[in-house]
């Protein structure tokens, strides 16, 4: 009984720096859609997500696509189900300088590796992001319009990364530039929410 | 033909550079704050187009690395001056880095790579750091990081621009002749920062 009274406190605690929502004014569908877009806390790791599994290759993309696709839908709603945990934040952060990082080395890892890698960070991602909408009174509503337009963005980006990635070159060292830029980014972020406690 | 090229690669990266904005709201936290606090400061400019001159002077793999070196480091310098880590001669560091980077262009000093890279992460922790101290408190930190970096490559972007003219008749003198100024302008802010 006093795990779980344990287990239940450390997600019952919410995080400094909640995600915030957007009012479209069409409905908590649409809100829950354009959330991502609404914030680079939520944007940018995902990006980065999608930028690494990109520069892996063709194959290893497609893997990767298939489970880290359910895995954030799972982590979604996992995250609107126990509402948002103290360390959303800093996972989003570790996230972010972590595929940041790995995408600007570009090392090729095996491909259970990377599939492995890319549902446990979509997972989390998720999570976060249905944190977000927990406690909301329309948050199944909001989960599914982020879910979906995620799946949305995920195609068009994946692609992309994909196929710049293997373009040429200089286009490769482009993706890795970004990705020393996300790590940068996730840097800095992580000071800012250490100074803000 | 290739010395056209790379001339019109230049202008076009040129044209591109944006404008520094000026008087942004300290404490709005945004992206286009974030975007705009490296150009805040000429010593910091003067720095971080350095690097990129120095890159496309060195080639590649230094043309990239280098400006993927600069902004890395200069966030864990930045997350250090942040979290409230001390770090001593700051101001003296940044002209030094003027001073440093200036030089190497005048100069046109081509060492290892690890060398190169060495030095240029050394002086962006300085960068950083300052940046670190100052950045101010906002709504949105994600946001105005992703901004800074982005400006900070942005002013890498102006350097390789102007570095990449050292292909075209006379543009290596011309590359030279900016380093020089460079430096110039590194000792003017070391006399300052001594001054103090």
């Amino acid at each position: 009984m006093t795990r779980r009274r344990l287990a239940v406190s450390l997600f019952a605690v919410p995080s400094a720096a909640q995600a915030h929502l957007t009012s479209t004014g069409l409905g908590p569908f649409y809100d829950g859609a354009t959330h991502l877009l609404s914030g680079a806390d939520a944007l940018l790791p995902v990006l980065a997500l999608l930028l690494w599994i990109g520069l892996q290759g063709l194959p290893a993309a497609r893997t990767a696509l298939v489970v880290a696709l359910p895995s954030w839908w799972l982590g979604n709603l996992a995250g609107v189900i126990i509402a948002s945990p103290p360390w959303a934040d800093w996972l989003a952060v570790a996230s972010l300088i972590f595929l940041g990082i790995a995408a600007a080395t570009d090392r090729r890892v095996p491909r259970r590796l990377s599939a492995t890698l890319a549902a446990v960070i979509a997972l989390a991602l998720g999570a976060a992001q249905g944190a977000a909408f927990a406690g909301q009174s329309a948050a199944w509503r909001l989960a599914v319009g982020s879910a979906i337009a995620l799946s949305v963005l995920t195609f068009p980006v994946l692609a992309l990364t994909t196929k710049i990635g293997a373009a040429t070159a200089a286009a490769r060292v482009g993706l890795r530039v970004l990705g020393s830029w996300l790590a940068g980014a996730g840097l800095l972020w992580a000071g800012w929410l250490a100074r803000a406690g | 033909m290739h010395d056209r090229s790379r001339f019109l690669v230049a202008i076009a990266f040129c044209a591109a550079a944006m404008p520094a904005w000026a008087h942004v709201d300290a404490a709005a936290g945004g992206w286009l704050a974030g975007l705009s606090h490296p150009w805040s400061g000429w010593d910091h400019v003067i720095a971080m187009v350095a690097v990129g001159l120095w890159g496309a002077q060195l080639g590649r793999p230094a043309l990239w690395l280098l400006p993927v070196a600069f902004p890395l480091v200069m966030s864990l310098g930045g997350l250090a001056g942040l979290l409230g880590i001390a770090l001593p001669a700051v101001e003296l560091g940044i002209a030094a880095s003027g001073i440093a980077l200036g030089a190497a262009v005048l100069a046109a000093w081509r060492p290892a790579l690890p060398v190169a890279a060495a030095l240029v992460a050394i002086f962006a922790v300085f960068h950083g750091h300052a940046h670190g101290t100052e950045l101010p408190a906002g709504a949105d930190g994600l946001a105005y990081s992703a901004g800074f970096v982005i400006g900070t490559g942005a002013l890498h972007a102006v350097g390789i621009a102007l570095g990449l003219l050292h292909g075209v008749p006379r543009g290596h003198a011309l590359v030279r002749t900016l380093g020089a100024l460079i430096g110039a302008g590194g000792l003017y802010f070391l006399v300052a920062a001594l001054g103090r």
